[in-house]
């Protein structure tokens, strides 16, 4: 589904130097998998997710949604794309219908689908009772679901989610959390950075371990525990970001 | 660009925008009611105040041994209430009184050929007291023609004896010009003005209040694209910014015709005819007026990262605006040659000519040309900030100035907001230490404002915020090739802004008093060539160079494409100068200095040319030359006959020839042109 090549990404500094954001990063994820980014703030988990989805462009690597060349064809490659972010939100005055149209339509879909999509997420999510409200005017938990329903509209077959549970309450997290398994089982893969290690514990098929820019370790809950001697991703984590095995 | 998803931004931008409550009171409410509401109820209270004053009879006390005399000659009048004061002066200090008339010396006129000294003593700031000043005034000359025509008649002298002169004169303007005169002056103004109010917020709203919202992300990680969406979200600052501007001025306009033709008696008859055609120029002059300003404060507003900032960021533009527009809008000044290329002030001119019935197609025509070229360049510009990850998705920093200096990272050029307020800051230096020090004494003034309000305030900055001084300030060994292309080059230029100097005079002579100046300042009997040329030529050369070719050239370079960091900083080196008289060729030097530093990536080439272009006409003024060279460069006829062909074109093709010669030794250093 994607496949990402040695992706860096690198800002100008102080002194002529460069701050490397992503360094040297290459990883794939299949159809119908989770693959969790776990690693503390300033990892450099949102850049690569921001490179993955076309926001910003890489210094250096390739990505390849679906054959798409994420670089040389970047709108065709967000057409492919379902992109979240803890820090997303939605145009207070706009309604919650209103929101969905706006970004149907620059998805380049068509109003008779438009349509039909937002009936299907509308009972999906249960959104009857608020989908023509003002955004500024809805609760967290309502808001978070436009937004799924936003992600969702234009059914892509990866989704990449930065960190989409930051801030929210226990009930409201949790529906995010069962909207990502839900979307596995469909059949879509999905890409979500966290810094809760029970939420990569509890959905993630592997693991990548960031840190310092660096992709440190990537496999499966169980591979990573045995390579490292423990058996929690916490502990995990201090091994391979310290490099010394945990006590 | 995929118009269908301009489109898609641009309706729901404005729905958007239609919604926000205050966008809607800036937009339509304050010009639809406000206006017309405080000039009718302004109007009224005119005309009510006005009406009250003439109904109220002034109270009016004579004093003085010829009191009895002018009483006399007042107890006819209707609204004159004579009263018996003890004393005067005070009951009119104390608003007892409406006015005093004090007689002094001199006997009754009526009894003789004398003359009676009469004085009227009134309080100008009570408009009670003025009306009585006017009345008494009024029937005391009368009364004075009387006495003259009386005294005529009994010496049996002609008519004409005490009137050698029957002086009258005519306005052969019509009401219409008139009127035109009173509104081409005003209108274009609150045009600007209005133009800047409509474009303010959403251009603020759409770019950096997205960012701040938080939406900014969702929207690029759609497939709209960047393009696109800076074109939607423009048409919508474009058109709000229209709608604003023609809803405030077509408003302001009616209400100000109301009430001219409210208060017609008081202030002499008014009249408009406002053709179809004055319409349509106006609006196709509006239209890349609007689009200019538009353009430039999304640009502007794009660099920061909250509404905040943005604001901070937006209104010196804003108000910067005003300069042009208060220039247009002076009296005698019309549109020519040279200033219908001076972005907002050549549309002000136009409108003026439009009211005044003098403009022509030509004119009309190069304003909006010209006028939609700025347009572009600042909607490219915009487009370009769009195109840069970095300007969309920085997070909000907040200002850098007012921090210890050990909260500063260590950065190699300053922020675009610290060259910004540099410039700010020592332009208010200039504006008033900077004034009283020259003032004081010209030549040591002139060494403080350099010294001590110019580099002092660069290399303080440069140091507390902890920037590399090497690399903002260009600070590299110049070759010596580059170097030496350059003394040609400068010396050509100054042949060609002489003649630049002869043609712009033409459309805007130099004052007499700024010529009085540059003659005192260059006065060689006062001060020798050598410390002049110190003075004028080495000390600006390293100053200035290190404020604008450094410091400011490399925090520009930080956020703008290479060419319009050269243009600004150009222009802000011309507008440094503080005169509109060498704004031009200030401006056009500015251009060229930072072209050369950017180019060479040395200050040194800066500093050299900057010495050699201020020494140079140094040399040109105060005569120290060689004979054949001043006979043509400081020739007294010059203004008239400019300078020579042959000259302007050996200046053009050593320039030419210096500036390639320049531009192929930098680029052997590794430099190049983008």
């Amino acid at each position: 589904m994607l496949v990402a090549e040695n992706i860096a990404k690198s800002y100008a500094a102080p002194r002529g130097e460069s701050i490397h954001a992503v360094v040297d990063a290459s990883f794939s994820v299949a159809k119908g998998e989770v693959l969790g980014l776990l690693g503390p703030n300033g990892a450099g988990k949102t850049t690569l997710l921001r490179i993955l989805a076309t926001i910003i462009k890489p210094s250096a690597g390739s990505v390849r949604i679906n054959d798409v060349d994420a670089l040389a064809d970047p709108n065709a490659a967000r057409r492919l794309v379902g992109f979240l972010s803890g820090n997303t939100r939605l145009y207070g005055r706009l309604t919650g219908a209103e929101t969905l149209r706006y970004f149907g339509r620059l998805y380049g879909m068509k109003e008779k689908r438009i349509r039909k999509r937002i009936d299907e997420l509308t009972a999906l999510l249960d959104m009857s009772a608020f989908l023509h409200r003002r955004c500024d005017s809805l609760s967290t938990g309502q808001l978070q679901r436009v937004n799924i329903a936003r992600v969702m509209l234009h059914d892509p077959p990866l989704l990449i989610l930065d960190e989409p549970t930051l801030g929210l309450d226990i009930m409201t997290s949790r529906a995010i959390l069962s909207f990502i398994g839900d979307a596995r089982d469909e059949g879509r893969a999905v890409i979500f950075s966290t810094h809760y290690m029970t939420e990569a514990e509890m959905l993630c098929d592997r693991i990548a371990l960031i840190h310092e820019g660096h992709i440190r370790a990537l496999d499966t809950k169980e591979a990573l525990f045995a390579s490292t001697g423990t058996d929690n991703l916490q502990d995990t984590f201090l091994a391979v970001a310290t490099g010394t095995p945990t006590p | 660009m995929n118009w269908r998803i301009i489109r898609t931004i641009f309706l729901k931008e404005c729905l958007d925008t239609l919604r926000d409550r205050r966008a809607v009171i800036a937009m339509v409410v304050v010009p639809v009611l406000l206006y017309p509401a405080i000039f009718i109820i302004g109007a009224q209270g005119l005309i009510v105040q006005q009406a009250r004053i003439e109904a109220t009879a002034s109270r009016v006390a004579v004093s003085g041994d010829a009191r009895e005399v002018v009483a006399a000659w007042l107890e006819t009048e209707e609204n004159v209430e004579l009263r018996e004061v003890e004393e005067p002066r005070e009951a009119l200090l104390s608003g007892r009184l409406d006015a005093v008339i004090e007689t002094g010396e001199g006997s009754d006129p009526e009894a003789g050929l004398d003359s009676l000294a009469v004085r009227i003593l009134y309080d100008s700031v009570e408009p009670r007291s003025t009306a009585a000043r006017e009345r008494l005034q009024s029937r005391l000359q009368e009364r004075s023609r009387e006495l003259v025509r009386d005294r005529v008649a009994a010496a049996n002298l002609p008519e004409g004896f005490a009137r050698p002169l029957a002086l009258s004169s005519e306005d052969t303007a019509s009401t219409e010009r008139r009127t035109g005169f009173f509104l081409g002056s005003i209108l274009p103004l609150l045009m600007v003005l209005m133009l800047g109010v409509g474009a303010f917020y959403p251009a603020i709203d759409l770019t950096a209040g997205e960012k701040e919202r938080g939406t900014f992300e969702t929207l690029l990680a759609t497939p709209a694209g960047k393009l696109n969406i800076v074109w939607g979200k423009f048409l919508t600052v474009f058109l709000i910014c229209m709608v604003t501007g023609i809803l405030n001025l077509g408003s302001m306009a009616v209400s100000v015709l109301f009430q001219l033709s409210m208060v017609e008696e008081t202030l002499g008859e008014f009249g408009l005819t406002i053709s179809w055609d004055m319409l349509l120029i106006a609006f196709c002059a509006m239209v890349p007026l609007a689009f200019f300003v538009s353009a430039i404060m999304m640009a502007i507003a794009v660099l920061a990262r909250s509404f905040k900032e943005a604001q901070n960021l937006v209104t010196p533009f804003f108000l910067a605006m005003i300069f042009p527009a208060t220039y247009a809008a002076m009296p005698g000044m019309t549109l020519n040659a040279f200033n219908q290329f001076i972005p907002i002030a050549n549309v002000a001119l136009l409108f003026k000519a439009l009211f005044l019935g003098e403009a022509t197609i030509e004119g009309a025509f190069a304003v909006i040309v010209s006028t939609a070229a700025f347009a572009l360049l600042a909607l490219q510009l915009a487009t370009w900030l769009f195109q840069q990850d970095e300007m969309l998705l920085a997070e909000d920093r907040g200002f850098a100035f007012l921090r210890r200096r050990s909260s500063f990272e260590p950065q190699s050029t300053p922020t675009m907001t610290m060259g910004l307020f540099l410039f700010g800051f020592t332009m208010l230096l200039l504006f008033y230490p900077g004034t009283y020090a020259q003032s004081q004494s010209i030549y040591s003034g002139l060494l403080i404002t350099q010294y001590g309000f110019i580099l002092l305030p660069t290399l303080l900055l440069l140091w507390y915020a902890r920037i590399d001084l090497r690399e903002s300030l260009s600070l590299r060994m110049p070759g010596l090739a580059s170097l030496a292309a350059i003394v040609p080059a400068s010396l050509a230029w100054i042949v060609l802004q002489s003649q630049t100097a002869v043609w712009q005079a033409r459309a805007l002579p130099f004052p007499d008093a700024l010529r009085d100046a540059f003659e005192q300042l260059l006065d060689t009997t006062q001060i020798g060539v050598i410390p002049l040329l110190f003075i004028v030529a080495v000390t600006p050369a390293i100053c200035e160079e290190v404020m604008f070719r450094g410091a400011m050239l490399s925090s520009f370079r930080r956020r703008m494409p290479a060419w319009a960091a050269i243009l600004l900083v150009g222009l802000l080196f011309g507008i440094f100068h503080l005169s509109v008289h060498r704004l031009l060729l200030t401006a056009l030097s500015g251009v060229l200095l930072t072209w050369i530093v950017y180019r060479s990536r040395s200050l040194a080439h800066g500093v050299l040319a900057h010495f050699l272009i201020n020494g140079s006409a140094i040399l040109v003024v105060t005569g120290n030359l060689p004979e054949f060279m001043l006979r043509v460069l400081a020739d007294p006829e010059l203004e008239q006959t400019g300078l020579p062909m042959w000259m302007l074109l050996g200046a053009a093709l050593v320039f030419l020839a210096s500036m390639v010669a320049f531009a192929m030794s930098t680029r052997r250093q590794g430099n190049s042109l983008a």
